[in-house]
Order: structure tokens, then sequence, then C-alpha cells
């Protein structure tokens, strides 16, 4: 089920309110409605793939337990490298037999000798990514004596496949939200209204922004070789919002609607395209998978605090895995290259935590210095997404050449495109918000002592401007990873 | 909790009075759109009731795609160009024109390929702006095309209201190439020959996967049109060749089970596919030379089938 969609917005209120006035008496009626809701709500894109949640959960939820009883070191890798086994084969099956055999074929073929590949016909369980690390980060923690196991397996169960975030996070850390399923929840008028405010935010990025920045970008894409280099470059700039608004649409509908059932999710972007540097934009974008690799990956291969060529392997290590974990594909990896390249320069200076605060805080107007961080912080940004979003690695660089080639000074062919202005209205629009917004949590957060006519216009015209000017409807692009 | 429900009702209240008001708004515009059109074309088959005609049924790679006086000239029998909007559903386009069909007339049935993928079959927005014109076609609506009447509605009515806002700017006089008038007598669209064609007209690939509800539909209607003693021919519409190209294995798919199928088939997918320098703005519109093109494909097409 899409958020973007008449199922959910029938599913949404019918979940909640039954939530809240028929099976709000206790915790375990609360935990066992979330779950059946959570099935549901998966199980209407396929309901075979529910089996290998259900299987993931119960084989971490007897490894959690097992885990924490065990005292011999050695049994407790095993166990824990029996999560990792059950829960990484799922996900390297589903996602990655197919590159790995394309890639050894491929290889192959270079060295003279012919293959043929036997691919398979596998369909990625929407969400598989995203429910493999949460699951993960709960073994590892437990194995690390950071959190207790759950002696509940509803709680647990439901905590795995949470709906609102199952499909495209937050990377929900165990931590954080599993101890959320053992108390009762209580509603929040407050809590639940500015939950309301964030999905409405969430929605106008997802629909009018980034569904229509996909019909411009979709069609410079597939037809990048004819195009000029002005089109190019504005098909890029396209992507890095379509992809933003996208996927923190998504985040802001998700954290949103978790509001609704008196939940705390983690803040997945904090404006990121406001960055003054590649290392400061790392820390605002995708934040739970960000730090989901920083502490399960990055430190402990040692962080920053080794040598020299181990910051830059671990460097290196982090960024290729993020990239890998977008997609079986060479793009993805070249991507994640790029940013390691971006990265190292300020990691080596010891520049790479300049900027820690939010830009021009306090203030209405940036600096002209801060406006030419953000400027080439969001180019570099733009050049990598250019390979994220290409089929193949030679189109990416076929693209970029294009960019910078004379046709850069010819007015873009698809000016004249009505979703053009649309689009363009559009960004216009979310920038202006962010830019007001950016010391707080989401884009519409308001406060009460703006008069309440202000604050319904305010909801009113998002509303308004959401069904007056939709793009055409796209899946959420995250869906895919 | 009641305190915020309360507001939440209120505020749902009010979207809903603003999408009803939209839809149900009497815009001067509606009368001058493309969709209204529908009143034109059906004006024209209850006029022409001999029972020996030829009648073009599809979307709008019909409309802006055939010149209907050079098949009436080949054949000398009256030619109907009923299409209007792709975006009306294969389910919509065929049960719009059943009524219409007569002993002895021929159907030229030439769908899109997007209403055997793309998930067009039961309609999209265009779909409610032709009900908002026509609604004695709400009869024929299932419940998966309410469904989409439901998802597109919100926007509609948000459309509406913008284009009444629109209409006391006096832009009513303009007839663009999407008008009621830009159709000549037969319903062939020709106001966009003196146009800019656009640049813009690219690859576009065919989304998801075969539709065989569609393709059955197309199958009963082939049978509902031989039981009223009238001949059905299926002619492929006229992709752009660059979007052709990308979707080949997708539209080989049809081509293939067309040909094992009882339809007449009119040609193949590829001779019907047409340079994209003839397209106007879009992989199925054609300029001028374009229509003229397809038409006398069309005509030859129909010649070899044993048409006279």
């Amino acid at each position: 089920m899409l958020f973007n969609t008449i199922e959910f917005s029938i599913f949404l209120p019918l979940v909640f309110l039954i939530y809240w006035f028929i099976v709000n008496q206790n915790l375990r009626l609360q935990n066992a409605f979330l779950l059946l809701s959570s099935y549901v709500f998966y199980g209407w894109w396929d309901y075979r793939f529910l089996s290998l949640i259900i299987f993931s959960s119960i084989v971490d939820y007897l490894i959690g337990n097992r885990l924490h009883r065990e005292t011999v070191e050695s049994k407790r890798k095993l166990l824990l490298f029996t999560s990792l086994a059950v829960n990484l084969g799922f996900l390297g099956f589903f996602k990655y037999y197919n590159f790995f055999i394309d890639s050894f074929v491929d290889a192959f073929t270079i060295f003279g000798g012919s293959l043929e590949p036997s691919r398979l016909n596998i369909v990625l369980p929407v969400g598989i990514s995203f429910y493999t690390f949460q699951t993960l980060s709960y073994t590892i923690d437990i194995y690390r004596k950071n959190l207790e196991p759950s002696k509940n397996l509803v709680s647990f169960f439901s905590y795995v496949s949470f709906f609102p975030q199952l499909v495209a996070g937050p990377i929900e850390r165990a931590t954080n939200l599993l101890p959320q399923f053992y108390a009762k929840r209580v509603f929040n008028a407050q809590g639940a209204a500015d939950g309301l405010r964030q999905i409405l935010w969430g929605l106008f990025k997802k629909v009018v922004v980034a569904d229509n920045c996909a019909a411009y970008v979709n069609e410079v894409f597939s037809n990048y070789s004819e195009l000029s280099g002005s089109t190019l470059f504005l098909g890029a700039v396209f992507f890095a919002f379509q992809i933003y608004g996208d996927f923190s649409g998504y985040s802001d509908i998700a954290i949103g609607t978790s509001r609704l059932f008196g939940f705390n999710l983690k803040k997945n972007f904090a404006f990121p395209y406001f960055s003054r540097d590649i290392s400061e934009f790392w820390r605002r974008w995708h934040i739970s998978l960000s730090t989901w690799f920083r502490d399960y990956l990055y430190i402990p291969l040692g962080g920053s605090r080794v040598g020299m060529q181990k910051k830059i392997r671990n460097t290196f290590a982090i960024f290729i895995v993020s990239g890998f974990w977008h997609g079986a594909n060479w793009t993805f990896i070249v991507w994640g290259v790029l940013n390691a390249l971006y990265f190292l320069p300020l990691l080596l200076t010891g520049r790479n935590r300049t900027f820690t605060n939010n830009v021009a805080e306090g203030k209405l107007i940036p600096s002209l210095r801060e406006i030419f961080q953000m400027l080439t912080t969001f180019s570099l940004v733009c050049i990598a997404w250019v390979f994220f979003r290409s089929k193949s690695v030679t189109e990416s660089l076929e693209f970029i050449n294009g960019i910078f080639s004379r046709s850069f000074f010819q007015a873009p062919e698809l000016f004249a495109k009505p979703t053009f202005y649309i689009t363009t209205f559009a960004l216009f629009i979310l920038l202006f918000v962010e830019w007001i917004q950016r010391e707080k949590e989401h884009g519409l957060v308001l406060t009460y002592k703006l008069h309440f006519i202000w604050r319904w216009s305010i909801y009113l015209l998002l509303v308004s401007l959401i069904f007056s000017f939709p793009g055409t409807k796209q899946e959420f692009i995250y869906f895919q990873f | 909790m009641k305190h915020f429900l309360t507001k939440c009702l209120v505020f749902f209240l009010m979207i809903l009075s603003i999408i009803l008001l939209g839809f149900f708004i009497p815009s001067r515009l509606i009368k001058e759109n493309i969709h209204y059109s529908i009143y034109d074309k059906h004006k024209l088959l209850e006029k022409s009731n001999n029972g020996a005609r030829i009648i073009l049924v599809g979307g709008s790679n019909l409309s802006f795609g055939i010149l209907s006086p050079l098949i009436e000239e080949e054949f000398g029998k009256d030619v109907i160009n009923t299409a209007i909007h792709a975006g009306y559903g294969l389910k919509y386009i065929i049960d719009d024109i059943k009524p219409f069909v007569k002993e002895g007339d021929v159907i030229i049935f030439s769908p899109e390929y997007s209403h055997f993928y793309n998930d067009l079959f039961n309609g999209a927005q265009a779909m409610v702006q032709g009900l908002n014109v026509y609604p004695q076609n709400f009869r024929n609506l299932n419940l998966k095309q309410f469904l989409v009447v439901l998802k597109f509605l919100p926007r509609e009515s948000f459309v509406k209201i913008r284009s009444y806002l629109r209409s006391f700017r006096g832009s009513l006089d303009i007839v663009n190439a999407y008008h009621r008038k830009s159709f000549n007598s037969h319903g062939d669209a020709i106001k966009h020959w003196k146009l800019p064609r656009s640049k813009g007209v690219h690859k576009v690939p065919l989304k998801g996967d075969f539709n065989n509800v569609a393709y059955e539909y197309v199958i009963d209607f082939d049978i509902f049109v031989k039981e009223k003693n009238a001949s059905m021919y299926f002619s492929f519409p006229c992709l752009n060749r660059s979007s052709y190209e990308v979707n080949r294995e997708k539209i080989e798919y049809l081509d293939s089970l067309l040909a094992k199928s009882d339809i007449n088939v009119l040609g193949n997918s590829l001779e019907f596919s047409t340079p994209d320098s003839l397209h106007f703005d879009t992989h199925y519109h054609l300029i001028k030379e374009g229509q003229i093109l397809r038409t006398n494909l069309l005509i030859d097409a129909m010649r070899s089938a044993g048409l006279n």
C-alpha cells in the first residue's frame, strides 16, 4: 500500500479509530492490532512476502533471547553470525543474486571464457533492505549488551513490521523504537496534530515536488543523447529535488503517521540541500542509514581514530557499502566512491565537523560565502546523483559529458513544457518554506501563536496545491531498495 | 481526542465541500473543451445510420492520426472518427461506442498500447473530465472505474475551480489543439496543423505487465460486433519510432496474441510506427503529413484485408 493512494487514505483513519477507540484498553491489544494492521499494509502489496518478515522476526526473536542468556563468547558469536547469515542471506539472494551472476559472467568473458548465466526471475520484496537492517540492529545491540532482548513476541513482531516505516524507513534502532512498544500509548492531541502537519508537508513534497520533477527527469534521462547541456543540467537538478521530495516526503509521512499512534521516530532528513559541505550533507541526508553504517560498520572498523591508510579504507568502505545497499548496479557503487572522494579531503584535513550548526542560524539571509558553499555542495551532490539515476556507468558519463558541452549555453529544449513551470513553482515553495523552517523539526511546524485562520489557510493552500498540481503518480523511489 | 477529531472532521468537510463545488461548478469553459466533442461525435453516429459506415474507435492516436476524408474517398462510405482521449480507458471507450454499432458497420479499432499496459484499461483523469461533460456514461462504470473516479475527482475539481476562475479573464475564444472546435466534420483533429510542433516528443517506455483483462475485453468486443453483423478490424496505433523501439518486446507480445486470435488485424505494429519527425506534441499525435501517411497505410491495409 502506498501512502499517496486511496487505499491508504481509507486504511489510516480506520486503523486510527480502531486503535484509539476499540483496542486502547490495554497494551497487548494495541500491539496486536498494530501488528495485524502492519501485515495488512504489507500484504496489500504481496502477501507472499509476509512469510519473509515473519521468518526474520522469529529468527531474531529466538536468537536475541538466546544471545542474552549465553555467556560463552564463541557461542555468542555463532548466534550473531546465524542472525547475520539469515538476514543478509535473504537480502543477498533477493537483491544481489542476479548482479553477482552477471558480474561473474562479465569477468569470465573478459578472460576469453564463455558462460551461460542462470539468472533467476526474482521479485525484490518491498522494503527488505530497511527491515533487514532494523532487525540486524536489534541482534547486534543485544550482542554488544546495549539492549535487553524482547520477552514479548507480539511487541517484537510489531516493532519489526511497524507499518509507517516498514517499507522505506526511517530505519529505526531497537534501542529507540522497541521500548515504545512496551508502554501503553496515551493519545496526545498536540503530537497527533503535529503528525498530521508533517504528513501534509510530506505529501506536498512527494505529490507536487517529486512527482512533477519526475515527469521532466524521466524524459531527460530517457533521451539524454539528443538533448542540450542546459536541459541535461536541469534534468540533474530536478532529479536532486525529485529524490529529496520523494524520500524525505515518505519519511515525513512515516514519522507523522507514527505520531498519530503515539510513537516517535527519529528524524531522517534535516534540510540536506542547505549543507555547506559534503560532510554536513551526510549528517543531514538519510540520517537513519548513515548513522546505522557509522555505528555498525565504520566505528567497528576503527572509524577515524586509526592511521591514515585505515581512515581512507574505512571511508571508502562505508560509502561503497552504502552505494551497494541502494541497489545491485555498478552505478550505485560509483555513486558511493564519488561521495567518498568528496568526503575524504575533509576527513584528512580534519574539517569534517566544521559545520555542525544550521546555516545562517538566527538570520534570514545567508552570507555570500554560505551561498557559495551551499551551491558548491549541491553541485557536487547533483553530479553524484547522475550516477544514481542512470542505468549504467557509461550512460552517466555520457550524461555528464553532455552537460559540460557547448550546448550548455542553449535554451533548454523542454523549457516550454507546462510541467516545467509547475515544477519550478513547486521548487520555489519547497525551498522558501524549508529555508524559513530549517531550524525546526520539519517544514510545517507551526506555532500556536499563529492565529488558527492563518494556520488553516496554510493547510488549505497545501491541500489545494496537492490536488491541483500533482505530478504523474510515481512509486516511491526508495521502494526499489 | 474529541476536540482533535472534531477539528479533523471540520477540515475534511471543508475539503469535501470544495471538491463537490468544483465538480458541479457550471464552468463556461467546459462546453469548449475537447471532451465536449463527445456530443458532436455522437451526433455524427446518430445522423449516419445507414449501417454501412466505417467507424474509427480508439484514443487520441486516431483523432490526431487519421484523415477520414481520404478513407471516405477511397471506400465511398461515411467515416466517423469517434476518438477523443486515450485517458478514458479502453473499457470506457468500448462501452461508449457499443450502442451505436449497427449491421454492416466496419469498426476500425485502434487503442493505444498503454491500454494494455500502464493500467489504463479502467481510465485515468481524462475519464473524470469526460464524465463531467457526459454524465450518461456513469451507468457503464464498474467498481474499478468508480475507484478511478474517486481517485481523480479531487484533482479534477480543483482544476475546474482554477479554470472557472481563469474563464473570467476572457480566454474562451482561443481554439487550440485541444478544443471542441479543433475537429473537422468527421471528427479528425486538424486545428493543430498551423501550430508549431513540440520539440519534446521522445521515447516513452510502457510500464507494467500485460493486462489480460484489457485483452479479453477486446476479444469480447469483437464478438459483440460480430453478433451485430458488423465487422471489427484491429489497427495498430501510430506510436513514434523511438518509443516503439524501447517498447518493442511488449508490443510484439500484443502482436503475437492478436495473430493467434480470431480478430482481424490490419498490418503489423512496426509498419504503423511513425517517424518521430512526424509527431506533433506527444508520442501518438501526428502532424498533417503524419496523418496523411498513417491514413494511406491504413487504407492499404484495409484493401489488403479485402475491404472494399
